[in-house]
């Protein structure tokens, strides 16, 4: 994403040392946005619902099909509708939002690990390990992230792991490129000398003082590359490659219900891809607003 | 200059090596025996023999990626393991219906994100710009499968305005000298398929052109807005040009380079975006033939493209990164 | 906003610019593409419907019905003993490339079809194609067919020599696969002859572009009703709902596959008529007898109980289905009325499952060789006459299974794999079904029982089923014949060989102004009798 590009592009601020707090100084900048605000409410909203949904509600999509309610419109009783097998859609869609935002979010952070280990090791070491690395990144890069996906889940097969799999593959070069910049630049930070002048070794240098400052941008990253990461999500199980019927999943859903659209069944379709596209906004809302918080010098970029 | 543009092409070498590595370990990817499993049930004994001498299996792997690389710079991409055509044949067959569709999906973006931009940057936090700012935002958060199924129902099924899938209405007795219909058609003068291959690409051109015209907005923005600080604009201001003509004759023009660098990276989004675009609007290109290649594990098909794909990602972003700098005197590369 | 005004005045500005596709132009709504255009080695009813049109048989279907009238044979006599078959072939009929069609050229196809030393039969096996038909219908190859001898006696005279009586065997040779391909052409493209088929029929091969359309034209010189249309265009539209978008668009003028919810929407379009193919299709659901769960009786009468079958019907098929008891549609004359179905009953199934002792249910299964592994539910990955929409008919039966415990993972893949997967016995369950080809029960029944063990029938041996429609195929006198195909659908309801779900009217619809499509019981429909007004 370009955002993702702007993102690696706009140096990280060392935070230690100044005002009394920077995180929350950060976060008053943070609600201070409306758009950011609204995104943090949005992403609250779909994460709570992921959290809640089991508990307070029991469903087996297994059994789930109830063929004499078939297709009916929304209603008090069935406020998104049924299905094609008389299935609530409302009860999927939530349900769904578990496995959607689940998959985004266990891939992201495979991704996150991965990926800045990688990149703050190439940073560190520089050299051969850098080069190696940072070329490994360049050739995932020369393919369109998608497809990417797409190509691998085709060929292991389909599924909600091949799906994680491939989903955090594809997401590791952003990652390893960020945080090796800002190894690269906090390393000659005066801070880092010192500390290094007064004895720490290398490691304790590298997880005790650069670590913790290039986290802003990181926790940018992550936020918009979960965003990205349900749209991926989603992709592959409409192609059929991700969750398997009948597990509720948003991407899955609008590929069994997409054929009714000539019957004039709107609901089928309409909202399980609206919460495809509101939980992906929510996360990039609040990716934008976390960009602008943490990195006051950008303003209202 | 011109060393640049040397240095820099050389650079792709290595990429491509590596790209075509990652694309042969696919085969390897497969979990099992790759020729059974890309046989599938059509395993005869024979066919499995021959697929493994095809690919070299029996071979040690590094002369197998030496056989795969040298084929592939020789055009060949392997064969279709369902219907034994060439692969290489029949993308090349393929790729302008998606060109076709990718350039009409770029021209949209284009031509709304570039204006929409400007003007959000202009009139900085009015209602439009929050307005044009959240639907960019929209934009970028839109899953285009879903996008494309609510056009299709909408203008397809509701209204009853526009045809939901393939290039020409069926029947059309129109022979398409190079497979870009309409340029075929305007070139041959036939003004009514012409206007029907039109009608055909709005739908999916709609489609894929959102993600890119909500990134070009943003970015036209931002850009925008920083060129409008700077102190020449000031000056040209000061020494009372209109602000028409400071805006659209200094400030834009400034202003476009590095849209045009994000233009570039939206070569490799359009071409990964057309496999579900083409998918909901049966676009004969390559994306629904690798869409029906997965679904019948034509696993060589997949290969071929990814592979091609990607040549074409690191080449646009070379030929980017050259004009780039060509255009902006700021840079110096010796 | 803007984006949107603008985009409607264009499409305003193209709107009125749509073509009028030309009269001479019939496209057709398929539901796929062929797997290829051989007629001796198709089973599908995709590549069928291009091969009928290309290709002519010795004798065809009259109109509607299931009797059989001349086609490339004029006139036929038989011997008394019901063994020789002598055939007068038409005079003057060539093949689209200019050969003549004489006698020679009928005892060349046989030959290709019966001996498996045949260059041409030879080569075709060893590219992985079988004449799975031949072998179902004539019971098997060389020494081991029923038919003796093919031979010329003069340039257009025919003479088959049958080991045995066989009551429908000018009913088989009207079936598809035994439609006559030019000599020159198989010898000409060997294995690739299913992409460039010759034939006689009403209309030529023009191109298939793959994933698109095959083009056809009409055959100027055909020996029978030429046809109007001058232009047929066989169109692969795989999604049921964009086929329908199609057609009330006007961009193609008939479709087969309509999904059941659209019935409804194709009745009430002024635009468009909606014709039902007379039922002679079943949809059923067969069980791996190599798997060891299902090798036990009760476990296979608990699916039985479980799956609320009426339900599915009314629910699924949009008002074209029926409750299937037994394998033949009750329109065949060997369907057994006194036959008693399983009742839906998950209580029922429930305590039939405690009996062979799964009272946990079942989700994971063991294979004959001591393989486990979970229970797949295979369905296939497309729309098929019986299962007109086989993904949510699955996913309504695995919940009636899930409900009394049977947990299965359902699966799918592309329909020639499929159809591969399970020629080779490799699916544990899986939904499949079959529409018949020539209005005898033997068509029905014996393609799959009369060779127990088969693999793919899922392994499934019963020898006194095989055994009593052999006798029946042997026999003249239909009144006999139907008392055994009675006696065999009891046979196989009482082994609960198979789950037998549905069966269907499939639905066709055509714009108004289409005349003259007539829609078969065994789906083969030819475009020269269609015209539009």
């Amino acid at each position: 994403m370009t955002t993702l590009d702007v993102a690696v592009d706009r140096r990280a601020v060392a935070m230690t040392g100044r005002g009394r707090s920077p995180a929350s100084a950060a976060w008053r900048r943070l609600v201070a946005s409306p758009a950011a605000r609204a995104g943090l409410i949005m992403v609250a909203a779909f994460v709570l619902v992921a959290l809640v949904t089991p508990v307070v509600h029991l469903y087996d999509a297994r059994t789930d099909a109830n063929l004499t309610s078939r297709l009916r419109p929304p209603t008090a009783a069935h406020p998104f509708g049924t299905d094609s097998l008389g299935r609530d859609i409302l009860v999927r869609v939530v349900h769904a939002t578990r496995v959607s935002l689940g998959l985004a979010i266990s891939a992201v952070a495979v991704a996150t690990v991965i990926g800045s280990a990688l990149g703050f090791l190439a940073g560190y070491l520089r050299g051969r390990v850098d080069l190696v690395v940072m070329f490994c990144m360049d050739i995932v890069l020369a393919f369109p992230a998608t497809l990417l996906a797409i190509a691998i889940v085709a060929m292991i097969g389909p599924g909600l792991r091949n799906s994680l799999f491939a989903i955090s593959l594809v997401s590791i070069p952003a990652y390893a490129r960020l945080s090796r910049s800002s190894v690269l630049e906090l390393r000659e930070q005066e801070f880092v000398l010192a500390a290094r002048g007064l004895g720490c070794s290398g490691w304790r240098v590298l997880a005790g003082h650069i670590v913790p400052n290039s986290l802003p941008p990181l926790i940018v990253q992550t936020t918009l590359s979960i965003a990205f990461a349900i749209l991926e999500a989603a992709a592959l199980g409409f192609l059929g490659l991700g969750a398997q019927p009948p597990t509720p999943e948003w991407g899955a859903m609008l590929a069994d219900s997409y054929k009714y659209f000539t019957s004039g069944a709107w609901w089928v379709f309409c909202f399980p891809g609206a919460a495809i596209m509101l939980s992906v906004l929510g996360f990039n809302l609040l990716g934008d607003g976390l960009r602008d918080a943490l990195d006051p010098r950008l303003g209202q970029g | 200059m011109r060393r640049y543009a040397i240095r820099r092409s050389l650079t792709i070498v290595p990429v491509l090596l590596g790209v075509s590595v990652l694309v042969f370990s696919f085969i390897h990817l497969i979990p099992g025996d790759p020729a059974l499993t890309m046989l599938g049930e059509r395993a005869t004994p024979e066919k499995v023999a021959e697929v493994r001498a095809r690919l070299g299996l029996d071979r040690p792997i590094w002369r197998q990626y030496i056989l795969y690389i040298g084929n592939a710079l020789r055009g060949d991409l392997g064969v279709s393991i369902v219907r034994g055509d060439p692969v290489a044949s029949d993308l090349l067959r393929r790729f302008p219906a998606t060109v076709e569709l990718a350039v009409a999906a770029i021209v949209v973006a284009i031509a709304f994100g570039i204006p929409i931009g400007v003007a959000s940057a202009v009139w900085r936090n009015s209602p439009l710009d929050s307005l044009a700012r959240l639907g960019a935002l929209a934009g970028v958060s839109m899953p285009i499968f879903w996008l494309g199924l609510v056009l299709a129902w909408f203008f397809g099924v509701q209204l009853r305005l526009l045809p939901t899938g393939f290039r020409l209405a069926s029947g059309t007795a129109f022979v398409p000298w190079t497979n870009f219909v309409v340029l075929d058609a305007a070139l041959q003068r036939d003004w009514s398929t012409l206007a029907d291959a039109l009608r055909h690409l709005i739908l999916p051109a709609l489609a894929l052109a959102t993600i890119p015209l909500a990134v070009i907005a943003r970015m036209t923005r931002a850009s925008m807005l920083e060129v409008l600080s700077r102190e020449y604009i000031r000056t040209a201001e000061a020494k009372g040009l209109s602000r028409r003509a400071v805006i659209l004759r200094h400030a834009l023009r400034n202003a476009l380079l590095p849209v045009l660098t994000v233009i570039g990276l939206q070569v490799g989004r359009l071409l990964a975006g057309a496999i579900l675009t083409e998918t909901i609007f049966s676009w004969p290109g390559i994306g629904l033939w690798v869409y029906e290649s997965i679904e019948s594990r034509d696993y060589a098909i997949v290969q071929g493209v990814s592979l091609f794909i990607a040549v074409i990602v690191v080449g646009v972003n070379l030929v980017t990164d050259v004009l780039y700098a060509a255009v902006d005197p700021r840079i110096k590369y010796e | 906003m803007r984006l949107l005004t603008l985009t409607s005045l264009l499409v305003a500005a193209l709107v009125s610019a749509a073509p009028a596709a030309s009269a001479q132009t019939f496209v057709f709504g398929a539901q796929g593409e062929p797997v290829q255009l051989d007629p001796a080695v198709i089973t599908d009813g995709i590549s069928s419907r291009l091969t009928r049109q290309i290709f002519d048989g010795l004798v065809k279907y009259r109109g509607a019905t299931t009797e059989v009238e001349p086609a490339l044979a004029e006139k036929w006599e038989v011997s008394r003993d019901g063994k020789v078959w002598t055939f007068q072939l038409r005079r003057s009929v060539k093949f689209h490339d200019g050969t003549p069609l004489d006698a020679a050229a009928i005892v060349w196809n046989f030959e290709r079809w019966w001996k498996a030393s045949h260059p041409q039969h030879d080569n075709q096996v060893k590219a992985g194609q079988t004449f799975e038909y031949w072998e179902a219908q004539f019971a098997g190859f060389d020494d081991k067919s029923i038919v003796g001898a093919v031979d010329a006696v003069g340039t257009h005279t025919v003479r088959i020599t049958l080991k045995e009586p066989q009551a429908p065997f000018l009913a088989n040779l009207a079936m598809f696969v035994f439609d006559i391909a030019s000599p020159k052409a198989v010898e000409r493209w060997g294995t690739e002859f299913g992409k460039h088929p010759v034939g006689t029929g009403a209309y030529k091969f023009v191109e298939w572009k793959p994933n698109q359309e095959v083009v056809l034209e009409a055959n100027a010189d055909y020996w029978g009703q030429k046809p109007r249309i001058k232009r047929l265009v066989i169109r692969n539209l795989k999604d049921n709902s964009q086929r329908l978008g199609a057609l009330k668009a006007g961009e193609i003028h008939g479709m087969e596959g309509l999904n059941p919810d659209d019935v409804g929407v194709v009745k009430n379009d002024a635009n468009l008529q909606l014709l039902l193919r007379p039922t002679n299709t079943t949809g059923y659901i067969a069980f791996n007898y190599k798997v060891k769960e299902f090798q036990d009786k009760r476990v296979r009468q608990a699916f039985a109980h479980a799956i609320n079958k009426r339900g599915i019907v009314d629910a699924l098929y949009g008002g074209t289905g029926l409750v299937a008891s037994q394998f033949q549609p009750p329109a065949l004359w060997g369907y057994n009325r006194e036959l008693k179905d399983y009742e839906y009953g998950p209580s029922h199934a429930q305590a039939l499952l405690r009996e062979a002792g799964l009272s946990q249910g079942l989700s994971d299964i063991t294979w004959e060789d001591g393989k486990k592994e979970p229970l797949v539910f295979w369905y296939m990955s497309r729309s098929r006459p019986y299962f007109p929409n086989p993904k949510e008919i699955a996913e309504a039966m695995a919940a009636d299974l899930a409900k009394v415990g049977v947990k299965t993972q359902l699966q799918t893949t592309e329909w020639a794999v499929y159809l591969d997967k399970r020629k080779n016995g490799q699916m544990p369950l899986y939904m499949l079904g079959w529409t018949g080809d020539n209005g005898d029960p033997d068509n029905f029944l014996c393609y799959f029982f009369c060779q127990p063990g088969a693999a793919r029938e899922g392994f499934y041996a019963n020898k006194p089923l095989a055994d009593v429609l052999l006798r029946a195929q042997k026999l003249t006198q239909q009144s006999e014949r139907a008392k055994l195909y009675r006696q065999a659908e009891q046979l196989l309801r009482d082994d609960v060989g198979r789950l037998f779900v549905a069966n269907n009217q499939p639905p066709l619809a055509f714009a108004k102004r289409v005349k003259g499509y007539v829609p078969h019981p065994t789906g083969s429909e030819y475009f020269n009798t269609v015209e539009m007004q």
